[in-house]
This record gives structure tokens, C-alpha cells and sequence, in this order.
């Protein structure tokens, strides 16, 4: 445990992981939002995290250190407790004339979602690598 | 099928192609019988169309915060105000694709067309045709074909993705 805690924790791989876990759940709401393109008054979901990771991520902001299982978190919040969220926004207007679904929205959602997580995945592999390397001391 | 696990994404894309099928196979049997007079329920084929229904199977399965997360209750003006857990539960709503909920039946009345050779004319001459509009079929199929595309590409991205996610 205290090796994960060593190797990993200070990197920014929680960061990472967080950003890919956003990444695979728009995913999963853009195929929904496609797959109901055709039903009327059906309301897209969207997710909601890069602004917690922003917040998570502020080093100007205090934090409240934790000495006991009991304590309370306070201030900035640690990444770990940073979780995407979905949400329906409330969008009256309708795009498609069916629903507030647009079909070039969630297109340009997708492909930027899809380079944001190949960027997680690459950036990972370096990280991974990189810890590798230090471990055995000696370049590639 | 409930929104759990891995290949949630990829559900919820069949669930669009399939709906996006089943809506052209109506289409199809609609500009088949764009002109059958004789159907086994009597009278002129009636013009179908699918009920898309959005799949609400939603549910949290996710809990972040676990029973220790109290709530405090200010008894004097000077204590410190605990704040309620915003968000106690991590809501992973995305619901779980499309379904096609019914194939109903279009009560428009029939098109009438003059033609007294035909043997099922009416008395004035009038043949009660289907009330299937071929114009109409058409945008439908450009419709349910451009869907049906969006779904497939938003199931080869999260293919890509998760390819991706085994290279790390």
C-alpha cells in the first residue's frame, strides 16, 4: 500500500485516471443522446467534470488536512473525491425539431471526447513508463 | 438491460441501430404496399410507423460517499455550519439507449383514386388506396439511414476508445 501510495499518488496519474473515467462516461451519454435522436421530447444528458478537477486542482485554495477516518473534508476537494456527473440541461430550444438533441453537436462532442481520451491513454503510457524506468535505473 | 459495466456505451449505440433498423423495415414494407388495396383485415394496407421510446432505465449504481458522511445541525448562532452532502450519491444517469415501444398503424383515411375498371371500386368508381405518401417514405429512409450512421459511429468510437484503454 505504501509503495502504491509512493509510486503513484503524487504523480498525475489520479488526475489522469479521473479524466479518462469523464471521458468513457460522455462517451456513453453522446451514444445515448444519438441513439434517441429520433424520439421525441427526449432531453440529452450531458457530463459535468472538468470544472471539479479545476477546483480539485487549485493550488491556491486551502485544504483542510485529514488526521482521523472521522474528519470532514473541507476546502479544496482531493481528486479522488472529483467524480463526473451527468445531467439533463434545461434547453428549451429545439434543434432537430424533435427534441434538443443536435446530431452536430454531439458529433463534435464525440471526436473530442475520443482525442481527449486517447490523450489520457498516451499520457499514461508515458507516465507508466517513465515510473518503469526509474525503477530500473538505466535509459531505454 | 440495466446501465452497468464496460460496454454500457456500446448497448446503448446497438440500441440505436436496432431501432434505427427496425424503423427502416417499416419504411420498406410501407413502399411495398404503397399500393396493395387487399389486406387480410379488410380494406386498403394502412400506412405504419414506429413509436420510439427513450429507454429510462436509469439508476445510481455508484455510491461515493459512504454511511460515515454526517450531516450537522447548528443548535447555537456561533457553531459552524456542517454542509449537507451536495452530492451524496454520484448520479451516473445516462439512461440505456433507445427502444422502438410500438408499431402503430397511421388512421389516416385511405387516398382515394378514380378508377372504375379496378375491381375494388366503389359504387362512383373510387378505389380506397393505401394511405402511404412515397415522398414522405422517402425523407424517412434518408432519416433512419443518416441515424443509423451516427449510431454506427458512435459505436466505433467507443470500440476506439476502448482498444485504447487496453494500450496503456
Amino acid at each position: 500500500m505504501i509503495t502504491k501510495e509512493l509510486l503513484f499518488k503524487k504523480t498525475s496519474l489520479p488526475a489522469v485516471e479521473k479524466s479518462l473515467d469523464a471521458s468513457m462516461l460522455r462517451s456513453k451519454a453522446i451514444a445515448n443522446n444519438i441513439a434517441n435522436i429520433n424520439v421525441p421530447g427526449y432531453k440529452r444528458v450531458e457530463v459535468a467534470f472538468e470544472d471539479d478537477l479545476k477546483k480539485a486542482l487549485d493550488k491556491t485554495k486551502l485544504k483542510g488536512v485529514k488526521t482521523d477516518q472521522a474528519h470532514f473534508d473541507l476546502g479544496r476537494p482531493s481528486i479522488p473525491k472529483v467524480h463526473p456527473k451527468s445531467y439533463r440541461p434545461i434547453d428549451p430550444s429545439l434543434p432537430s425539431g424533435e427534441n434538443d438533441v443536435d446530431i452536430d453537436m454531439e458529433n463534435a462532442k464525440l471526436a473530442e471526447t475520443q482525442l481527449l481520451f486517447n490523450f489520457g491513454t498516451r499520457f499514461a503510457q508515458e507516465r507508466f513508463s517513465a515510473i518503469q524506468q526509474a525503477i530500473q535505473g538505466k535509459n531505454r | 438491460m440495466p446501465l452497468v459495466g464496460l460496454f454500457s456505451g456500446i448497448n446503448i449505440s446497438a440500441s440505436g441501430l436496432r431501432a434505427q433498423r427496425i424503423r427502416q423495415n417499416v419504411i420498406s414494407s410501407n413502399l411495398a404496399n404503397a399500393e396493395t388495396t387487399r389486406t387480410k383485415e379488410g380494406g386498403p394496407y394502412k400506412r405504419q410507423f414506429v413509436v420510439l421510446e427513450s429507454n429510462p432505465n436509469e439508476r445510481d449504481y455508484r455510491m461515493v460517499f459512504g454511511p460515515e458522511r454526517l450531516e450537522g445541525t447548528a443548535t447555537k448562532r456561533n457553531h459552524m455550519g456542517i454542509p449537507k452532502p451536495e452530492f451524496p450519491i454520484i448520479t451516473e444517469k445516462i439512461g440505456a439507449g433507445v427502444e422502438v415501444q410500438q408499431i402503430a398503424q397511421d388512421k389516416a383515411p385511405p387516398r382515394l383514386v378514380y378508377d372504375p375498371t379496378h375491381p375494388d371500386a366503389n359504387e362512383q368508381g373510387y378505389v380506397a388506396m393505401p394511405n402511404v405518401n412515397v415522398v414522405q417514405e422517402m425523407t424517412d429512409m434518408i432519416t433512419a439511414t443518416r441515424a443509423y450512421e451516427a449510431n454506427a459511429t458512435a459505436l466505433g468510437a467507443t470500440k476506439g476508445m476502448l482498444m485504447k484503454a487496453l494500450e496503456i
